[in-house]
């Protein structure tokens, strides 16, 4: 491998990193950060004071009156997704009601499923947080031994915006046919990309790899995309009212977001079964206010902190396994209190 | 990393009196993986990766876009920040999904870079003076230099990629093709298509003997 050795040995030489450099890189991802805390509710250094809380609380109190089921994907949806149809819930007195929560769900699935294909679900875009553009569904069904397909349903041409990821490159190789309508193709090595656009003005992208990575395979399993919903692995059973989905990654964490304060933000996120570390491990390193409570949820040892003190206000933080499935955290504002981050925790679930 | 014993072996030593007592050790470091974890809920544990890998994204993105580095080491960073939630740890190391990052932000750059390796090539052939006794080496160091960077510059941008993330990038195949989202076998295609041009760029030079016994393909 005598070029790879010329490469590194006679190839062209980095600048050093220079202090200056250095500090300008970590300060400018430190001002993000920053900037990341407020997007999360107030949850740190922004987070109002215990009057401006007060005067929010009663504020979604009155929205939770009007709305009482949390939370709807409508995945035509360009804002954030809406609540349904109002629908018996239970309501904490002098607080945020707590309301049932609907099923989220990714808007596309294959029929048959890919045999062999795990799905995972992502919708990005829509806020802030998740990019600049509307939002955008991925279902990358794959496995360990090479197969993928990897499908995008896009509001529009993806290749009109960068912060969509467009990734193709070149000029399509040809045409194919999806269900009557002309698809561009483009043929790597061992992989296929088809994107065309539906009558509804939404575009498809469709990636085979490995048994799907031909333009016939491609083609077969495009042709079993329907319009049919499918829930995300990850769901709440109960969520704060008037609150809707902000997005989803990869069917592990799922946010939800206020609809009268988007900065307000309700995160459920799985942690990898493949984690070796306890329960406890998951608090270190965190800037707890006090010493985590023990809590059991869902019958399972549980941890229940208060975190973010070092200048800023405390947010809730709880750590949990789902029964006999992997540790969970739930991140949540203040303005929730401690009764109903647990009434949150007991409710959500996983499949995976 | 190896744990410390905490026990001495029946037939070891006493300590004499000058011997440091060990204390126990804090919790290991947190793993790269887990401060992604712990980012998404508090995402100050994010500058720690930062603090662990900054020097290797810079000399990684240094070496293909020079002074440009030190911008794009910022934007790399920064994505990372706001992507972390697309982190899949079973999938990739957090070094290599770093340059991954920092290989497509090179993409917006693409011209750069390769006037950068054409200008490279030009300055090259203006032999420098060695002033040490390891002026042969110096020499064929030179003679190489320009010669690679061409061929460099001369590479598709799929080729170039694929070839600097393992030489330079130090990532397995398996790594490159995850931080590409293309199939391994399309790792091997591409570097052994990378590999053959360069060879055959580097033949017309001094360096053709050096290179005329191809190596088999890494099986990494």
């Amino acid at each position: 491998m005598k070029e790879l050795t010329l490469l590194r040995e006679a190839g062209p030489q980095a600048p050093a990193l220079t202090p200056a450099a250095c500090s300008a890189a970590r300060a400018a991802l430190l001002e993000e950060i920053d900037s990341a805390r407020t997007v999360r509710g107030r949850l740190r250094c922004r987070l109002p004071g215990r009057r401006t809380t007060l005067r929010l609380g009663t504020a979604l109190v009155a929205v939770a009156a009007a709305w009482t089921t949390a939370v709807l994907v409508t995945p035509d949806s360009a804002v954030p997704d809406r609540p349904a149809a109002p629908t018996a819930a239970p309501v904490t007195p002098g607080g945020i009601a707590l309301v049932a929560a609907e099923e989220v769900t990714f808007p596309l699935s294959l029929d048959p499923a890919p045999e062999g294909l795990t799905p995972f679900l992502s919708r990005r875009g829509g806020i802030a947080a998740y990019g600049n553009t509307p939002p955008f569904y991925v279902a990358d069904y794959s496995s360990t031994g090479g197969d993928r397909v990897l499908v995008h349903l896009f509001p529009e041409d993806p290749r009109s915006s960068p912060d969509y990821g467009w990734s193709v490159q070149g000029d399509p190789a040809g045409t194919a046919t999806v269900d009557g309508v002309e698809a561009e193709v483009w043929r790597g090595d061992s992989s296929v990309d088809l994107l065309w656009e539906r009558p509804d003005g939404r575009w498809v992208q469709v990636l085979g790899e490995g048994a799907y990575g031909g333009t016939a395979a491609a083609v077969a399993v495009a042709e079993t995309l329907v319009d049919r919903p499918q829930p995300v692995g990850l769901q709440f059973g109960l969520a704060p009212a008037g609150w809707s989905v902000g997005g989803y990654e990869e069917s592990r964490s799922l946010d939800l977001v206020s609809d009268t304060d988007p900065d307000q933000l309700l995160r459920l996120g799985l942690v990898g079964r493949e984690y070796p570390g306890t329960l406890d491990e998951l608090l270190e390193g965190m800037s707890l206010t006090a010493p985590p409570e023990p809590v059991t949820v869902q019958g399972q040892p549980a941890r229940l902190a208060l975190a973010g003190g070092d200048g800023g206000s405390p947010y809730r933080y709880l750590v949990g396994q789902l029964p006999g499935g992997p540790f969970f955290i739930l991140l949540a504002p203040e303005t929730l209190t401690r009764e109903q981050v647990l009434q949150i925790a007991e409710q959500v679930t996983s499949t995976a | 990393m190896t744990a410390l014993p905490l026990h001495r072996s029946a037939g070891e030593p006493e300590p004499g009196p000058d011997a440091v007592p060990l204390r126990a050790l804090p919790s290991a470091l947190a793993t790269d993986a887990e401060l992604v974890i712990r980012s998404l809920v508090d995402p100050e544990q994010f500058a720690g990766l930062f603090d662990r890998h900054a020097v290797a994204v810079h000399r990684y993105l240094g070496r293909r876009v020079g002074d440009l580095a030190d911008d794009l080491l910022s934007e790399t960073f920064l994505v990372a920040f706001r992507r972390r939630a697309d982190y899949r740890p079973e999938r990739l190391d957090v070094r290599p999904w770093l340059i991954g990052i920092a290989t497509n932000l090179v993409h917006g750059h693409a011209r750069a870079e390769r006037r950068r390796y054409r200008a490279l090539a030009r300055s090259a052939a203006e032999p420098e003076v060695a002033d040490d006794g390891d002026r042969d080496g110096r020499l064929d160091a030179q003679a190489m230099r320009g010669p690679l960077a061409a061929a460099l510059a001369g590479l598709t941008a799929p080729d170039r990629d694929v070839l600097l993330l393992v030489a330079w990038g130090d990532l397995s195949y398996g790594e490159v093709a995850a931080v590409l989202d293309v199939p391994v076998g399309t790792v091997r295609s591409r570097l052994h298509r990378a590999r053959r041009q360069t060879r055959a760029a580097l033949a017309t030079t001094s360096l053709a003997d050096l290179l005329s016994d191809p190596a088999p393909e890494e099986t990494r």
